[in-house]
């Protein structure tokens, strides 16, 4: 599969930058489980990205579609079955665990619950201790106690928390303090790509709002650049600069944000936006469009299209060939889809004359 | 006519550890064909007040201290087991938000249907089959005689919630409880599972009472609205009302704090600053006065009650109805700087947040 950011449009884009990540042709696929003959599941099929330095890539998806898995093979906690991920111009799939350990340095994640990814038996003290101490990054001897006391003070503080709190324990903060810990956490090594998976869905609507005005500081201040995976579109377009959507396993349309939300082009990105509820009544006029069924299971994808299954508009030839990544005009705007149509208004009058 | 109504209701949970005061006077209404959205954080007591109107708070540790839960005229809380056995599921039905934890894995999804419905009448094996396989049926589900002979894990989340819908619907109740009915669930399974209950409630002529912290879905979805913190009810009015006019300040900063699907990037979100209070320690006088951006000296003498600001719109707030438009007015401008704003100012981003609190009730 070619991707449609590269050559010349890349050149017009943002992207023109030399990505900080890039991933090119990345397959993951699990052996099958049980029953008679098990069919392996497909759960990341063939997907390119690219991520600039300082930018925010939103990836989102419904359950299943396989943005977790995608981002366990971005940071080598799983193994890629084919394809290549390169950070900063450094093949990751073929590294040694010992090489590994240095990247990850630069490579780290935040995670979706805060309750769950905090050991509940260690001091927050500890707990930002253990990724310095893991990767030899305080100083020796004499004053280390007092290096690394003032270390994560820094950080404590740089997330909104107070440095008086690091003798405490995780239960006695709430959720959004708890998330701000787990970013602390993330920094403590100063990386240069943080994967965000989920960060603020286990939280409050009201909690929500602090952690992404203090995720997007902490980018401006530290130039960071974040993969934010989220199901939550509302989220993904106050924080992302450019998003993706991945359906069972493959990326179907890739945007600038405000380009994806005004004029979406494939088929499901549509259905995905017109199925958000939103509060102001004017913007309710547009039709919804309704998706029949659930996903298919990507352990016996549809052949062709992923999504035609589902699709109003699907015709015979979305069976026969999977479609590629089409240039959507937009600078960096594809779609992959074979009869794309202009936005969620042109999606339901074309679905209107189909019926 | 309203078929259920609660008035005035207070009840505390009586722990070894303290007493939490989790619904602390609230009233509403509801009436058939139409729903009614209460919207609240976690803690903010809005699933006790929804198992309240079944009596499925485990008693103890629940006490209600105060208040009718009344059903045609009758009220719950003076009501025996029994009586009340009659009304669940008959009267008032309810449907949660983990549609896996809510059946039984190793009982298909029929025979838990045709349990529900003998429950209530006296019916042969054969007709409450036939009961059962209608109540798939009416909840769109393909093939249900095949379908009802299936176990819950071969459903999918969607399908299970369409089933619990099914079971809850079999004795056509006249109050349907939706407990975060969708929030398990994916976007597009959200939004048919929406239109199915919008369906159902015009079909039956049933009241709902969707529990949600989904603003954007209360919008599109209730009539009427209560927005709970804190265990109390701080503004109640039509649903469109509170959306285009919001009367109490914790409202305004939730509609401008929550990530809008509507809104462009950089239109973000004044966060309103610490979280949710323990139900246990709750802050003197108006529980959201210490994250209130509006908050006065006197918001800690008393706790405000709920009074009318504007024609059948209540809100619990000691400011003005005109105090709180221009508020409002200001909050939407995005210039927030009156003579009545004398809070704590806005909220940098590494504003500390209020003391830890433990966990949410």
């Amino acid at each position: 599969m070619t991707i449609a950011i590269d050559g010349a449009d890349a050149a017009a884009t943002a992207s023109a930058r030399t990505p900080l990540l890039a991933l090119r042709n990345v397959t993951k696929q699990f052996p099958g489980q049980g029953g008679a003959s098990p069919l392996p599941v497909l759960a990341v099929d063939d997907v390119s990205l690219d991520i600039a330095p300082g930018e925010t890539l939103g990836l989102v998806g419904e359950s299943g579609c396989g943005k977790t898995t995608l981002t366990r093979v971005i940071l080598q906690l799983i193994e890629a079955s084919s394809g290549s991920i390169t950070f900063d111009g450094q093949e990751l799939t073929s590294l040694s665990r010992r090489q590994l350990l240095a990247v990850r340095k630069e490579l780290q994640v935040v995670l979706q619950d805060p309750y769950a990814s905090l050991n509940p038996r260690m001091r927050v003290r500890e707990i930002l201790a253990e990724p310095l101490v893991t990767h030899h990054m305080l100083p020796r001897g004499r004053g280390q106690k007092a290096a690394l006391r003032e270390k994560i003070g820094a950080l404590l503080s740089s997330v909104g928390l107070d440095p008086s709190v690091q003798d405490r324990y995780p239960h006695e903060f709430s959720g959004g303090q708890r998330q701000r810990i787990g970013i602390a956490r993330a920094l403590a090594l100063e990386p240069r790509l943080v994967i965000c998976d989920e960060p603020v869905s286990a939280l409050d609507v009201s909690v929500q709002a602090q952690i992404l005005h203090l995720l997007r500081t902490l980018q401006s201040e530290r130039s960071l650049s974040y993969l934010f995976v989220s199901h939550d579109l509302s989220v993904i377009r106050q924080i992302a600069d450019r998003v993706a959507v991945m359906y069972l396993g493959q990326i179907v349309e890739i945007a600038e944000t405000e380009e994806l939300f005004r004029n979406p082009r494939h088929p499901y990105t549509q259905a995905l936006l017109s199925a958000v509820p939103v509060v102001d009544s004017a913007e309710r006029e547009r039709r919804r469009i309704k998706l029949a069924g659930d996903p298919p299971s990507p352990a016996n994808p549809p052949s062709g299209c992923r999504f035609r299954t589902r699709c109003p508009l699907a015709q015979d030839a979305c069976a026969q060939e999977r479609p590629e990544l089409f240039d959507q005009g937009a600078p960096g705007h594809a779609a992959a889809c074979f009869f794309p149509v202009s936005g969620i208004a042109g999606l339901s009058e074309a679905t209107a004359g189909a019926a | 006519m309203a078929v259920l109504e609660v008035k005035n209701l207070h009840a505390e949970f009586r722990l070894a550890t303290g007493v939490v005061r989790a619904i602390n006077g609230v009233d509403f209404a509801v009436e058939q064909g139409k729903t009614l959205a209460i919207v609240g954080e976690s803690g903010s007591g809005k699933t006790a007040t929804a198992l309240s109107t079944l009596r499925l708070n485990p008693e103890p540790p629940c006490v209600y201290t105060d208040g009718e839960i009344l059903f045609e005229g009758r009220d719950l809380l003076r009501m025996g087991e029994r009586q009340l056995r009659g009304i669940r599921g008959r009267g008032i039905a309810m449907i949660f938000q983990d549609p896996m934890t809510s059946l039984n894995p190793v009982r298909t999804v029929g025979s838990q249907i045709v349990e529900a419905v003998a429950r209530h009448e006296r019916l042969s094996r054969a007709d409450a089959k036939k009961r059962a396989v209608d109540a798939l049926r009416e909840v769109g589900i393909a093939n249900p005689e095949e379908r009802a002979r299936q176990y819950p894990h071969q459903f999918s989340g969607g399908m299970r919630q369409r089933v619990m819908i099914a079971m809850a619907l079999a004795c056509r109740p006249k109050v349907l409880i939706a407990d975060e009915p969708t929030t398990a669930l994916d976007v597009t399974v959200q939004a048919q599972i929406m239109e199915l209950l919008d369906d159902l409630k015009h079909r039956f002529d049933m009241g709902i009472v969707l529990i949600t912290h989904d603003l954007a879905m209360v919008a599109e979805q209730a009539d009427d609205v209560l927005v709970m913190y804190a265990g109390r009810p701080v503004e109640k009015a039509q649903a469109r009302d509170v959306f285009q006019a919001p009367k109490m300040p914790y409202t305004m900063l939730l509609l401008n704090s929550a990530p809008r699907i509507d809104r462009p990037k950089g239109a973000i979100l004044d966060p309103i600053p610490g979280s949710p209070p323990n139900l246990m320690a709750l802050p003197p006088g108006c529980p959201f006065q210490p994250r209130c951006l509006l908050a006065r000296p006197e918001c800690t003498q008393q706790v405000p009650p709920l009074e009318a600001k504007a024609t059948g719109h209540e809100a619990a707030c000691i400011l003005s109805p005109e105090e709180l438009d221009a508020a409002a007015r200001q909050l939407a401008e995005g210039s927030f700087a009156g003579p009545a704003l004398s809070g704590p100012g806005l909220p940098g981003p590494a504003l500390a947040e209020s003391k830890p609190n433990g966990g949410h009730a």
